[in-house]
């Protein structure tokens, strides 16, 4: 079955194409079909693969080379730059599943979800094209290949959070994000440049059919060369914090919240976001060469994970809080990355794409049950109305704080506890750890806060902005399958992960580690694990940080023993520091976009009036002088057929008089 | 088919139509418009032999013909193709009948003379790419002229006179500069065809020396450099492009600047290898900074022609430096890159023609929500877009990769900076295309457009002032070849790669070849 590997991207695609061909014709609903069953077909077919994959024995994983890409010439002239293949390995693996697993269950939630839209088959097309790019993303077995799956994800993402265009918002965001995505792949082009200069390939194994060796068949090659073994990890960040939103380019994701709320589960939060932990869990082997690369990339993803958390609790729309906590918990994966965890990274892509994707699609649940109302402070008591949207939601919730036996509980305490054990060997990790835990403590807080306003309490939101009653009404079954099929994942999906302490297994790292270790494990860099009792400790900490976090919300928004405001007023440097997104898109726009600006229309006048205005002068000149020239011009196409053979005429007699 | 003379045919074919033009009364436009269709369609479709039969593997010039024209002086009518023409023969063959059917709506006035020009505007195009010989190279070159100036001056826009003067006088003036250069290379080497001076520079001892090589460089340079154009020779492209009709726009922007590009391949870098080994770094900072400077003004522009415009020199800056990096895979990214430009920056100065035609407008402010009202228009113009862009799996990706990866593989040179600043025009171009497109096609409709459909939906007020009507067949006739080419080079470029290879291997072998041995043998050829 692993020769039908091409299969699975390759469904979606046709499904996107079919759609696009005839998906004005043919009706809603043979445009759902077609939609989802290319994405049930890849999801079974990645399925399948994955179990024949796991009873073989490949330890760099199979390798799939379909034709030539960019190459050129034959036999030993023949330059091969890059091919189309796949690599379908441990990490390879989670990702597939997570992409067409969360991918179908998010088609099937966009019947109901996008019922009323005019631009329905568009809406699929492009769901599925995206599909498609996230999987060829995650199955290359090449850096450029990659590239191509990177940046068109990027451009599916552009689609769609503009998929609403003629809101001025939407086109704004939509092209702000491929802006921001576009500066992080500059990064990773210049990556590229180096790679090929010093590997003369971008295949990351070597293998019949493709070059002899691959890049990370000999990562150390670029040891030898001054500054390359730390360029090119840190290149790649640059393209980790815009696909990744992470500090400082995460800046476009929150805006992002302006597409479908479908595609915000999807797209930014469960699968493109998490390209940027893919890629160095990919590439990790350039990483661990580089302590200083890493250190970087796990400062990175501390700040970024405390920044957006801190922004997360003044948030009032239900999605914005999602998605500053979506550019959170991407953090908490960087820093798990950064140290040298890469295997607790991906084992936090996979549970945090379970319980985001189900947060987000419960929001597009209330918001859809609210008409379009998205403002946490118009809900309340919604736990009345839309009980299975809000019982999933809890469950969501109580993943990502770290409820114990959830998911989040697992994946969270592995980076935490990773992390500790970095610190242990460079203690500037033990300060990352106390950032991370404190980040827990407001993760717990700003969650809580969101369900407590949307679901407890009394509803506020009996009027809409148009006068006309609310009354809340629960989503279509075609909506609430999918919420409980993730709720479910979001409590299992961290078994996988259940540290061998409680399991009393032999093995000092979880089952998830063991699996994904041919591909992920680090050289290296990280080595032994932690003492039972001090992750037994660890996790005792990060539960009742969590614990006070949700208390202190419940005060303020469950009792109303405090008052949010006045506390808010206490608090209010703090406060309108975070409002203001730590001032990240000002200084963006005064340092940056109207810097550019100005020098670009600078450059326009002297375009216009100096190289342009040079030949001004000179045309007039000749054209007043030249009164002969100026009558031609109003002059026949006959009068200038003449003009021309006289030309020709003269030309060949001065041919003949040279002679 | 060995027996016939293939090129001649493709090259004087739109000759033979422009001449029976000639004859068709002016009365009946339908009439030479649907014979300069036919013609340039027939030559199209002789020109895909050319594709077919081409050779991979050698570096040999193909279908070549020679014939002595004016022995005395080493003149001959000589033709033939290599990996580095065949491209830019099959671009120019297949933009032209696009362009002629894509006018149909615009070019009402004097038909007959517009398909003239057109036609002769094709074989001037192709004798520049086909010739082996400098004086019919240059004939050819200057030939362009012509019918490009009466194209813009007759059926351009308000400002058309002063446009086509200004074309005109800019472009002469590096003609005739080049022509000096052609009659002293004649006269070093006493031959004007290009595969004799060829071998006789390639000769031991028969290297030019380093100071005519400059010299002579420098003639061929500044022609092509205007040509193509290269900061800041480009002063005639933005006024030519902006006031051309369409049709003629797309002739120049697609096809006919490409001659400069080819003209720096083909001759001043084999020619003068010493001269221009020295004058990479020259090339190169003019070609980054004209990434750079093109794509900032582009954003600046208030006019979406004047936007592609702008963007059509940042692009055709990307060429250059993949040119004069000289690796290998600089050189076939730039082989690539000029085909590539010309489907691209052709597609968009169409699109932006067809909009135009119903808008009556460029004014990206007197646009908006296009996309609402022409949806199958704005997918094809999102599509054009990203492939200018360089998204992958279109062709600019992988050409402008190409010239990105080669150029910064150049580090003998020191080119690394070069390739790492030419990147950042990627991310420019996604700045101004989607700018550009975030206010002209997205946002609210216009309240002074509305689509066929309005008054059927109940849109509130129902149809209001012009109505636009979305792509007809015959548009998406014109747009169909190119958007398949977009994607089909940008999956699959090997049929493309492997036709140009040797080719490209030959010239980057050649500039390999140390310099100084070549400065060495350079001075003893002096000139007497």
């Amino acid at each position: 079955m692993l020769e039908q590997l091409w299969l699975v991207p390759v469904f979606p695609l046709l499904g996107a194409v079919a759609n696009l061909a005839f998906g004005r014709q043919i009706g809603r609903t043979m445009v759902s079909l077609i939609a989802i069953g290319s994405v049930a077909l890849s999801f079974l077919l990645g399925v399948n693969a994955v179990l024949s994959f796991m009873s073989l024995s490949a330890p760099h994983g199979f390798q799939l080379r379909l034709f030539d890409w960019i190459s050129w010439g034959a036999g030993s002239n023949a330059v091969h730059v890059a091919d189309i293949g796949l690599l379908l390995d441990p990490l390879s693996s989670v990702m597939v599943l997570v992409v067409a697993g969360i991918g179908l269950l998010i088609h099937m939630y966009s019947v109901g979800y996008m019922a009323e839209e005019p631009g329905y088959a568009r809406y699929f097309v492009y769901l599925n094209l995206f599909t498609f790019s996230m999987l060829v993303l995650v199955l290359a077995n090449n850096f450029l290949l990659m590239f191509v799956g990177w940046e068109l994800v990027g451009l599916c993402s552009y689609l769609l959070i503009g998929f609403w265009f003629t809101r001025p918002s939407a086109a704004a965001a939509g092209k702000k994000a491929f802006i921001t995505n576009r500066v992080g792949d500059f990064g990773v082009l210049i990556a590229l440049f180096l790679i090929w200069v010093n590997w003369g390939t971008f295949d990351f194994f070597g293998g019949p059919g493709g070059a002899a060796t691959g890049v990370f068949d000999d990562p150390g090659r670029v040891l030898a060369t001054q500054g390359v073994a730390f360029a090119i990890p840190m290149l790649l960040i640059l393209g980790v914090t815009g696909k990744s939103a992470q500090i400082p380019l995460f800046v476009w994701l929150p805006d992002a919240m302006e597409g479908p709320t479908p595609v915000s589960a999807l797209i930014h939060a469960a699968t493109m976001v998490t390209g940027g932990v893919y890629l160095v869990a990919r590439a990790h082997l350039l990483y661990d060469q580089s302590p200083d690369a890493l250190l970087t990339l796990a400062t990175i993803g501390a700040l970024t994970a405390f920044v957006a958390a801190t922004v997360a609790v003044v948030q009032t729309d239900i999605k914005r809080v999602l998605a500053y906590s979506t550019v959170s918990q991407l953090g908490f994966m960087v820093l798990a990355l950064g140290s040298g965890a890469y295997a607790a990274a991906v084992f936090h892509l996979m549970t945090h794409a379970f319980f985001k994707a189900l947060m987000f699609l419960g929001a597009g649940s209330v918001i859809h049950g609210l008409h379009e109302q998205q403002d946490l402070r118009r809900m309340g008591g919604l736990r009345r109305y839309m009980p299975v949207t809000t019982w999933t939601f809890v469950v969501g919730w109580l993943a990502i704080i770290g409820a114990p036996g959830l998911s989040g509980f697992f994946s969270k305490d592995l980076i935490l506890a990773r992390t500790f054990a970095r610190g242990l060997i460079d203690p500037v990790y033990l300060g990352l750890y106390g950032l991370a835990l404190l980040t827990v403590g407001i993760t717990a807080f700003y969650m809580s806060r969101m369900v407590f306003l949307a679901f407890f309490g009394d509803f506020r939101g009996g009027v809409d902005d148009h006068g006309h009653a609310v009354i809340p009404h629960e989503s279509p079954v075609s909506m609430l399958v999918p919420l409980v099929v993730l709720a479910i994942g979001s409590v299992i999906a961290g078994w996988i992960g259940v540290p061998s302490f409680l399991t009393g297994g032999t093995s000092p790292v979880s089952a998830i580690e063991v699996f994904l270790a041919p591909a992920v494990a680090a050289t290296g860099v990280w080595e032994g694990t932690l003492e039972h009792l001090t992750e037994i400790v660890l996790t005792g900490m990060s539960v009742m940080v969590a614990l006070a976090g949700a208390s202190l919300a419940g005060l303020l928004y469950l009792s109303g023993a405090v008052n949010p405001v006045a506390l808010a007023m206490v608090f209010s440097p703090f406060t309108r520091l975070f409002e203001a997104r730590w001032y990240l898109d000002d200084f963006y726009r005064v340092a940056i976009v109207s810097n550019v600006a100005r020098i670009a229309s600078f450059l326009a006048s002297f375009d216009l009036a100096v190289i342009g205005g040079s030949v001004t002068v000179v045309v007039r000149t000749v054209r007043g002088a030249g009164s002969v020239l100026r009558a031609s011009q109003a002059g026949y196409v006959r009068g200038y057929a003449v003009t021309m053979l006289a030309g020709a005429f003269l030309v060949l007699a001065a041919s003949w008089a040279f002679r | 088919m060995d027996g016939l003379p293939l090129l001649s045919i493709v090259l004087f074919l739109p000759l033979a139509g422009a001449v029976i033009a000639l004859f068709v009364p002016g009365d009946q436009p339908g009439k030479s418009r649907r014979l300069a269709l036919l013609v340039s369609t027939v030559t199209f479709l002789v020109s895909l032999l050319l594709w077919f039969g081409f050779a991979t593997g050698t570096a040999a010039f193909q279908w070549e013909e020679r014939v002595a024209w004016l022995p005395e002086y080493g003149i001959g009518y000589h033709l033939g193709i290599d990996g580095i023409s065949i491209l830019l023969v099959l671009l120019t063959t297949l933009m032209l009948p696009l362009v002629i059917l894509s006018v149909s709506t615009t070019i009402t006035t004097r038909v007959k003379e517009f398909s003239v020009m057109v036609l002769l505007m094709e074989t001037a195009i192709l004798g520049t790419l086909m010739s082996l010989d400098l004086f019919l190279f240059y004939i050819f070159f200057e030939l362009m002229l012509v019918p490009m100036y009466m194209l813009v001056g007759i059926w351009g826009g308000e400002r058309r006179l002063y446009a086509a003067m200004k074309f005109f006088l800019f472009t002469m003036a590096g003609g005739v500069v080049m022509l000096v250069g052609i009659i002293g290379l004649y006269l070093l080497k006493g031959s004007f065809d290009y595969v004799e001076i060829l071998k006789a520079i390639s000769a031991p001892g028969g290297a030019l020396s380093i100071e005519m090589q400059l010299w002579l460089f420098a003639a061929f340079a500044l022609a092509f450099a205007i040509k193509v154009p290269l900061f800041p020779f480009h002063a005639w492209l933005p006024d030519a492009y902006a006031e051309a009709p369409t049709g003629a726009t797309v002739i120049m922007s697609a096809v006919m600047v490409k001659v400069g590009t080819y003209g720096f391949l083909r001759f001043c870098i084999p020619l003068f290898p010493t001269a221009a080994h020295d004058a990479v770094w020259t090339v190169s900072i003019l070609a980054t900074v004209g990434i750079v400077y093109g794509a900032l003004i582009a954003a600046m522009q208030r006019d979406m022609k004047r936007v592609v415009a702008y963007s059509s020199i940042s692009h055709i800056s990307f060429v250059m430096l993949g040119l004069f990096a000289m690796t290998t895979e600089s050189l076939q990214g730039s082989v690539l890159q000029m085909l590539n430009h010309g489907i691209s920056t052709g597609a968009l100065f169409l699109l932006v023609g067809f909009l135009h035609e119903r808008t009556r407008t460029r004014m990206i402010s007197d646009l908006g929500g296009i996309a609402k009202v022409m949806p199958v228009f704005a997918g094809v113009f999102t599509l054009v877009m990203f492939s200018s862009a360089g998204l992958p799996f279109t062709n600019g990706f992988v050409g402008e990769f190409l010239i990105l990866t080669g150029t910064f593989k150049n580090a003998a040179d020191g080119l690394q900076p070069f390739a790492i600043i030419g990147a950042s025009g990627v991310v420019l171009s996604a700045v101004y295309l989607l700018w550009m497109y975030q206010r002209a096609m997205q946002g609210p409709v216009n309240p002074a457009f509305s689509s066929p459909d309005d008054e059927a939906s109940n849109v509130a007020g129902g149809r209001t002032g012009l109505v636009l009507d979305d792509l007809t067949a015959r548009e998406l006739i014109v747009l169909l070849p190119l958007t398949a080419l977009i994607i089909w080079i940008g999956v699959y470029p090997r049929p493309f790669l492997d036709r140009t290879a040797a080719s490209v291997e030959a010239i980057s072998a050649r500039m390999a070849v140390p310099q100084s041995g070549v400065l060495a043998s350079g001075t003893g050829a002096r000139v007497p």
